[in-house]
């Protein structure tokens, strides 16, 4: 017969509050606002110089590649719902998230090499960053978003490779979620802005 | 001709954005609608940014508040052998003291 015990539980709660937010994810906000900034700077140079223009764009000038952007547009807008998609599953089954992800990574990355290709044609057209102020701010302003999408695919790869070895920590995964939203989230605005 | 060519020169050049070029009715709304874009943009992104920490920061403090600190119970059954295990879904300590 097994003798009875009266034992006393006393759980005591963890003092410390969980933290408002990651600090990866509260660094890469602060990135994003500095950066957003920086966006705004160069789009008010070019409406003021685009408003005081007798024309835009200017005569001679080759025209941009509107219909083709908008099909990258929707690409890179594609890579922002499978890499939201890969979130909502790395908080079920981390293994489930891989493939979202991935996908987002190739989307982003004929993202940027349509850009590229855009660009070789625009150039060999006669449109370069000293031909016009139209193809300075062109080249500017596309390249700035490209360069942030660059290194916004350089994250993510870094992401899918530790998620593929089972070492993503969800703070990080949230951060490179939140630089490559930013990226996303800014190209329409700058669309709407340079092309049309 | 020296002196027409002086007071033609700046008509030439046209090359300050105020004097010249910032004389039309576009560019003058252009540079008034950037100047204010500039500066509401940095105050509306950091003021959102701050509301929504100091939101969730209530929300956090709320919850922990809400959470009991110290369950006192009483366990009766047999003695359990070897270490206690604790609930790894709860947070805290689990102290068991058996008589």
């Amino acid at each position: 017969m097994t003798p009875r015990s009266i034992a006393t539980l006393r759980i005591i709660s963890d003092p410390r509050p969980r933290p408002i937010l990651p600090s990866p994810v509260l660094g890469t906000l602060i990135f994003v606002i500095a950066e957003m900034m920086m966006f705004a700077g160069l789009m008010s140079a070019f409406s003021i110089v685009k408003a005081g223009a007798l024309g835009w764009p200017p005569p001679g000038q080759p025209r941009l590649p509107v219909e083709a952007t908008a099909f990258n547009t929707a690409v890179l807008l594609a890579s922002a719902v499978f890499l939201f998609v890969s979130n909502r599953a790395y908080t079920r089954d981390r293994n489930l998230a891989k493939r979202p992800l991935f996908c987002a990574i190739g989307l982003g990355a004929f993202f940027v090499l349509f850009q590229g290709y855009e660009w070789i044609s625009l150039i060999r057209q006669g449109l370069t960053l000293t031909s016009s102020n139209h193809g300075s701010f062109f080249y500017l302003i596309v390249g700035m978003h490209g360069l942030h999408a660059i290194a916004g695919l350089m994250v993510l790869g870094r992401a899918g490779l530790k998620l593929s070895n089972g070492l993503l920590a969800p703070s990080t995964f949230a951060a490179t979620q939140v630089f490559w939203y930013f990226v996303v989230g800014l190209w329409p605005v700058l669309y709407c802005m340079v092309y049309l | 001709m020296v002196s027409m060519a002086v007071l033609l020169a700046p008509r030439i050049a046209s090359a300050c954005a105020v004097c010249f070029s910032g004389r039309s009715d576009e560019t003058r709304v252009a540079f008034l609608v950037t100047t204010a874009l500039l500066t509401a943009l940095p105050l509306l992104l950091i003021g959102t940014l701050v509301w929504w920490l100091c939101r969730r920061a209530r929300q956090i403090r709320d919850e922990h508040d809400s959470a009991s600190p110290v369950v006192d119970g009483v366990f009766r059954g047999p003695r359990p052998s070897g270490q206690p295990s604790a609930n790894r879904r709860a947070p805290g300590i689990v102290v068991l003291r058996g008589e």
